[in-house]
C-alpha cells in the first residue's frame, strides 16, 4: 500500500513537471505580452527603447531555456517567481486564492451529492417510471445547460425579481461566515448542478447493474426491507464507478470555476488563472497550472485509495 | 454514507435559512453614517464660476422622454448634480446645493472590472491603476472638480502647487507649491519617515525625475531641467514650446509620490500613500479597494465621505445586477438597451449621457504601406460606409454618426452637422466604386482586417464593415484577435492592411494638441497609422507656436479638414458613454471621455462626492 502511494506520488510529480513544462512552453508560443497589455488600455508615448527597457526590467527579454531552467530551480526551492502582472509572489497569490476555490469545490460537491445519490438511486430504483423519466430529464438538464449561462440567468433573475444578488465584495469564511455562506451558496448550487447530472446517471446505471446481482436477490430473499438492501448492500458496490467519476470531474470542475468565479466576482483559483492568461503573466499562469495540476493528481490518488475502503477484496500492487 | 449525509443537513438548514432571509431584506444601498462637519468650514474649492454651457446635438433616447433641462445658475453653489455639457436623464431633477445642504459620510460604492496591476503611477499607465491610485496622491495641477466642470474645454486649477507662471517665450516654467501640505498619516503604514512628514519642492522634482525615467516619460518629454529654487519653489525649463506640457501635469499620469517612502522601499508597487483626499486602507485582489477619508487633507472641509470603495467585477452582466441590487452606486454602459432596462427597475436612476468629443474608433490604414497610401483608396472605403445605417442596426440610432479623431471642440463652437463631413463621409458605393477605379483597383482588392471585440458592438461593426467592402469590390479577411495579440499588433504596429483601430489621446488634459500633435505628427511615437503628411506636419507645427486662440481654432479647423478630406483614419458610427448612478449620490460627474479626472481615470473628485439620504429619494 505504501509502495503503492509513493509509486502514485512520484507519477503525480512528473505528470505536474509535464504540465508545468507544457504551460511554459504554450503559453510563450502565444503572441503578445505583459508590457504591451498594460500599456494597451492607455497607450501613452513610449519609445521603442523605453519598451525595451522596461521589457528587460521585467525579464522578458530573455531566451526560452534560461527562463524555464531558472524557474525550475525555484520551483525546487518553493518560489514560484513573482507575477509579471502584480509582482507580487506567485505561491502567495495562489495561496490567498487556493481557500475559495476549495471552498467551491467542497460545496459543489456536497449540492452534487445531495443532488446526484438520491435522484440515482430513486430513478434506478423506480427504473422506467414516470418518476425516472421526469429525473432523467433533470440530469439532461444540467448536462446540456452550461455552468455560466445558469449563472447569468440566476443573477439575472434573482437582481430583477428581489433585487439582490450573492454579495459582490467578498468575505471569507473566517472572515464573516454569514456573508461568505451568501456568497458562496449560487455558485456552488450551480457548479454542484451541473456536476451532479454525470453523478446521477452514473448512480443510476450502475446501481441498475448492482441490483440484478444474486446476491441483492438473496438479502430480499432474507427478509431485509428495500431500504437496508439498497443502502447497505447495493449502494456502497455501486459507488466505485461513481467515486470515479466524481474524481474525473474534479479536472472538469477547475474549468467551471474559471467561469463561475469571474461572474459571480470570487476571488479563487479559477480567476486568478484566467486573468494570468489574458494579462500574459507567464510566471503566475505557470505556477497556478502546476499546482491545479497537483490538485487533480492528489484528488485521483484519494479517489483510487478509497476503491479500498469500499471493496475490500481490492488490493493495491 | 449515512455518517456523511447527516452533518451536512444539520449544518445547512439553518444555514439555508439564514441566506434566504438574507435574501428577502429589501436592498438597501450602504446607508451614509452622519458626521459633525470639520469647522471651520471652508469652501472645498473655489466657488465654480457658471460657465455657458457649449450647445450639445439634442438627441432623444426613445422611451426616456426629453432629458432634464439644465437648470439656471443660482447665487454662490458649491456644487450641482448636472453636467450642463451632457445630457441628463432623471426622475429626480438635478439640483443645486450649498455646503449647509450637504450630508457627511457615508460609503460610497462603485466598481472596477478589473484589478490595478499594482500601486505605482509611474511603472504602468493601466487605467486601472490609474483610477486605484486617484483618490490617494495629488498633482501639481488638476482638472476642476464636480458637476460642473467642462469637459469640452478642461479647466485646470492649482493643487499641490498654488500658483505658476510662465516665462513670455514659454520655456520656463516656475511654480510656486503650497506650504500647508503634509504626507498621509495612515494606521495601515508604518513609515515614520515619511507620513505625517511635509511635502517639499524635492518631491516635485524627484517625481518629475522618476516619471522620465519610466512608463509616464511621455509626461516630461520636452522638459531639459528641473530646479527647486527654495523648499517651495520649483523651476521647469523646456528644450520646445509645449502645449501639453501643464495639461500633462495636470493629467491623472503625473501624480506626485514622496522621495522618501519609494528611497525607503524601492518602488510603490504594494504601497499607495500621498497627499490626497483618501487614505489607502485595503486592498483585496480582485475582490475590492477600500479608502478612508484623510482627515488631514490640503484643501478645507473634504471630502465629505467618510469611505470610498471600488469593488472590482469582471462581469458586465453581475456588474449591472449589482448596480441594481444597491450594492453598488455608480456603473456605466455603452448600451441604450441596458439604461432601458435599468430605468425599468429603478426609474429614479440619474443616466448621464455623453458624447466624446472627439471620435476613437475607425478604420485604420497601413498608411506606409500601397495601395492605402492613396487617398482615394481610403476615401473609397470610406465611402462605402453607411454609418447612419451602422448607428441604427448596432446602437439603436443612439450612438454618434459623424465624429472624427480630431476633437471638435478645439475647431468649432458645436459638433459640426453631417454635411460638414463632406464626400468622404457619405455614404456613396457609386463613388467609391469610381474612385477605386481611378486609383487603378476597377477589378477590386483584397485585404486582411484585424479586430479586437471589446464589445459586441465591434463584432456586428467589422461583420458590416465587411459586407459594405464587399459591395465596392474590396474584400476582406475578417480576423477577430486576442487581447494580447491585438495589443502587440496594433499598438506595435504589425498590421498588415487594415484593423478596427481606436484612438486614444496622449494625455488627455490637452484636447486639440493631445489628439493631434502627439498622434498625427509624421513619425511621432503614438502614430500608430504611419501618417505623414508635410502640409498636415506644418499645420501641427503651428498649433505649438500659435498663441492666439482665435487663429488657433483656425488652425485646428484646417487640421480637422484636411482629416476628413485625407481620410487618413475612416471613423464609424460609434456608442455614446452612459453613466448611471442612484439618486442620493450627489456631486458626481458622468464619465467624461478623457479628462481622466473620473472614477476609472483617477478618482480625486470623489472629494467632493456626497451621499444624500436615499429616503428621500424612495
Amino acid at each position: 500500500m505504501t509502495a503503492y502511494i509513493v509509486r502514485r506520488l512520484l507519477i503525480g510529480v512528473l505528470t505536474a513537471f509535464l504540465v508545468a513544462l507544457f504551460a511554459f512552453g504554450v503559453v510563450r508560443i502565444v503572441p503578445g505580452d505583459a508590457l504591451m497589455l498594460q500599456i494597451a488600455e492607455t497607450s501613452p508615448r513610449l519609445t521603442p527603447a523605453d519598451l525595451a527597457r522596461i521589457r528587460a526590467e521585467m525579464g522578458l527579454d530573455k531566451p526560452f531555456v534560461p527562463q524555464f531552467l531558472s524557474w525550475l530551480g525555484g520551483v525546487f526551492r518553493g518560489d514560484l517567481g513573482n507575477s509579471l502582472w502584480t509582482g507580487r509572489p506567485v505561491l502567495k497569490e495562489i495561496a490567498r486564492t487556493l481557500p475559495l476555490t476549495l471552498e467551491l469545490a467542497v460545496l459543489g460537491l456536497v449540492v452534487a451529492t445531495l443532488i446526484s445519490l438520491p435522484i440515482g438511486i430513486l430513478s434506478a430504483v423506480k427504473r422506467n417510471t414516470l418518476l425516472d423519466y421526469a429525473l432523467r430529464f433533470v440530469a439532461i438538464l444540467g448536462l446540456s445547460i452550461p455552468e455560466f449561462a445558469l449563472a447569468i440567468v440566476a443573477i439575472l433573475v434573482l437582481s430583477l425579481t428581489v433585487h439582490w444578488i450573492p454579495p459582490t465584495d467578498y468575505r471569507s469564511l473566517v472572515e464573516d461566515p454569514l456573508t461568505n455562506l451568501q456568497q458562496m451558496l449560487l455558485p456552488a448550487l450551480i457548479v454542484g448542478f451541473a456536476m451532479s447530472a454525470v453523478s446521477m446517471r452514473m448512480t443510476r446505471s450502475a446501481m441498475l447493474e448492482v441490483l440484478r446481482e444474486d446476491y441483492i436477490r438473496t438479502a430480499r430473499a432474507k427478509g431485509l426491507p428495500d431500504r437496508l438492501v439498497i443502502m447497505r448492500h447495493a449502494l456502497k458496490n455501486a459507488f466505485i464507478p461513481v467515486i470515479t467519476i466524481i474524481g474525473l470531474q474534479a479536472r472538469r470542475f477547475m474549468g467551471a470555476t474559471v467561469i463561475i468565479e469571474t461572474i459571480f466576482a470570487l476571488p479563487g483559483l479559477g480567476r486568478l488563472t484566467l486573468d494570468a492568461l489574458l494579462n500574459r503573466d507567464f510566471v503566475q499562469l505557470q505556477g497556478n497550472l502546476l499546482v491545479i495540476a497537483l490538485l487533480v493528481v492528489l484528488v485521483n490518488l484519494v479517489v483510487d485509495l478509497s476503491y479500498g475502503w469500499l471493496n475490500p477484496r481490492i488490493r493495491y500492487g | 454514507m449515512a455518517r456523511f449525509v447527516r452533518p451536512a443537513g444539520f449544518v445547512w438548514v439553518p444555514l439555508l435559512f439564514l441566506l434566504v432571509a438574507g435574501a428577502c431584506r429589501p436592498a438597501q444601498a450602504p446607508t451614509p453614517t452622519p458626521t459633525p462637519p470639520p469647522t471651520p468650514t471652508a469652501p472645498a474649492q473655489p466657488a465654480p464660476t457658471p460657465i455657458a454651457p457649449t450647445p450639445t446635438p439634442v438627441l432623444t433616447l426613445p422611451g426616456l422622454g426629453a432629458p432634464t433641462p439644465t437648470p439656471a445658475p443660482q447665487a454662490t453653489p458649491v456644487g450641482a448634480d448636472i453636467v450642463p455639457y451632457a445630457q441628463v436623464y432623471s426622475a429626480n431633477p438635478p439640483k443645486r446645493f450649498t455646503e449647509a445642504e450637504v450630508r457627511r459620510g457615508g460609503t460610497f460604492v462603485t466598481d472596477f472590472s478589473g484589478d490595478p496591476p499594482h500601486f505605482d503611477p509611474d511603472l504602468t499607465t493601466s487605467y486601472f491603476m490609474l483610477g486605484a491610485v486617484g483618490p490617494v496622491y495629488s498633482r501639481l495641477l488638476r482638472p476642476v472638480w464636480g458637476a460642473m466642470a467642462n469637459p469640452y474645454a478642461p479647466e485646470i486649477v492649482p493643487d499641490l502647487a498654488e500658483r505658476w507662471e510662465a516665462s513670455s517665450d514659454g520655456l520656463t516654467y516656475t511654480f510656486s507649491l503650497r506650504k500647508d501640505v503634509t504626507w498621509q498619516e495612515t494606521p495601515y503604514y508604518d513609515f515614520p519617515e515619511v507620513e505625517g512628514k511635509p511635502f517639499t519642492c524635492d518631491d516635485a522634482r524627484f517625481s518629475l525625475e522618476r516619471d522620465a525615467k519610466n512608463a509616464t516619460a511621455f509626461l516630461v518629454a520636452s522638459v531639459e531641467t528641473i530646479t527647486c529654487l527654495d523648499a517651495y519653489t520649483l523651476r521647469v525649463t523646456l528644450k520646445r514650446r509645449d502645449p501639453g506640457f501643464l495639461p500633462n501635469l495636470a493629467s491623472s499620469y503625473a501624480y506626485i509620490i514622496p522621495k522618501a517612502l519609494v528611497e525607503k522601499v524601492g518602488d510603490l508597487r504594494q504601497v499607495a500613500l500621498g497627499t490626497g483626499p483618501f487614505l489607502l486602507k485595503e486592498y483585496k485582489p480582485k475582490t475590492s479597494i477600500t479608502y478612508e477619508r484623510n482627515p488631514k487633507y490640503f484643501v478645507t472641509g473634504v471630502p465629505y465621505l467618510d469611505t470610498y470603495r471600488i469593488v472590482i467585477i469582471p462581469e458586465e452582466s453581475t456588474q449591472v445586477a449589482a448596480f441594481r441590487a444597491g450594492q453598488i452606486h455608480y456603473t456605466g454602459t455603452n448600451l441604450p438597451s441596458v439604461v432601458r432596462d435599468i430605468l425599468r427597475t429603478h426609474p429614479k436612476t440619474v443616466v448621464h449621457r455623453f458624447h466624446i468629443p472627439a471620435a476613437s474608433f475607425h478604420i485604420a490604414f497601413r498608411l506606409d504601406k500601397a495601395p492605402w497610401n492613396n487617398a482615394d483608396v481610403r476615401r473609397a472605403i470610406s465611402m462605402a460606409i453607411n454609418r447612419e445605417e451602422m448607428n441604427r442596426l448596432v446602437y439603436g440610432g443612439e450612438g454618434q454618426t459623424y465624429n472624427i479623431g480630431v476633437p471638435w471642440p478645439s475647431a468649432f463652437d458645436t459638433l459640426p452637422p453631417p454635411e460638414a463631413f463632406g464626400p468622404y463621409y457619405k455614404y456613396n458605393p457609386q463613388g467609391a466604386k469610381d474612385l477605386l477605379a481611378k486609383a487603378g483597383f476597377g477589378a477590386g482588392l483584397t485585404a486582411d482586417y484585424v479586430y479586437y471585440a471589446y464589445g459586441d458592438d465591434r463584432i456586428q461593426q467589422s461583420e458590416m464593415i465587411q459586407q459594405y467592402l464587399a459591395q465596392i469590390g474590396v474584400k476582406i479577411s475578417v480576423q477577430r484577435l486576442d487581447y494580447g495579440v491585438w495589443t502587440q499588433q496594433y499598438l506595435g504596429q504589425q498590421w498588415k492592411d487594415l484593423a478596427l483601430g481606436f484612438t486614444v489621446p496622449a494625455g488627455g488634459m490637452a484636447l486639440g494638441y493631445d489628439w493631434t500633435y502627439e498622434l498625427m505628427k509624421c513619425k511621432a511615437s503614438k502614430n500608430t497609422w504611419f501618417i505623414c503628411d508635410p502640409e498636415l506636419d506644418a499645420l501641427l507645427e503651428k498649433t505649438v507656436t500659435e498663441t492666439d486662440p482665435l487663429k488657433l481654432k483656425q488652425v485646428y479647423r484646417q487640421i480637422w479638414e484636411r482629416e476628413v478630406n485625407q481620410v487618413y483614419r475612416a471613423y464609424i458610427a460609434q456608442e455614446v458613454r452612459y453613466s448611471l448612478w442612484h439618486p442620493w449620490v450627489r456631486n458626481t460627474q458622468g464619465w467624461t471621455g478623457y479628462r481622466f479626472d473620473q472614477f476609472t481615470y483617477g478618482g480625486s473628485h470623489v472629494a467632493t462626492v456626497w451621499l444624500d439620504d436615499p429616503a428621500k429619494y424612495r
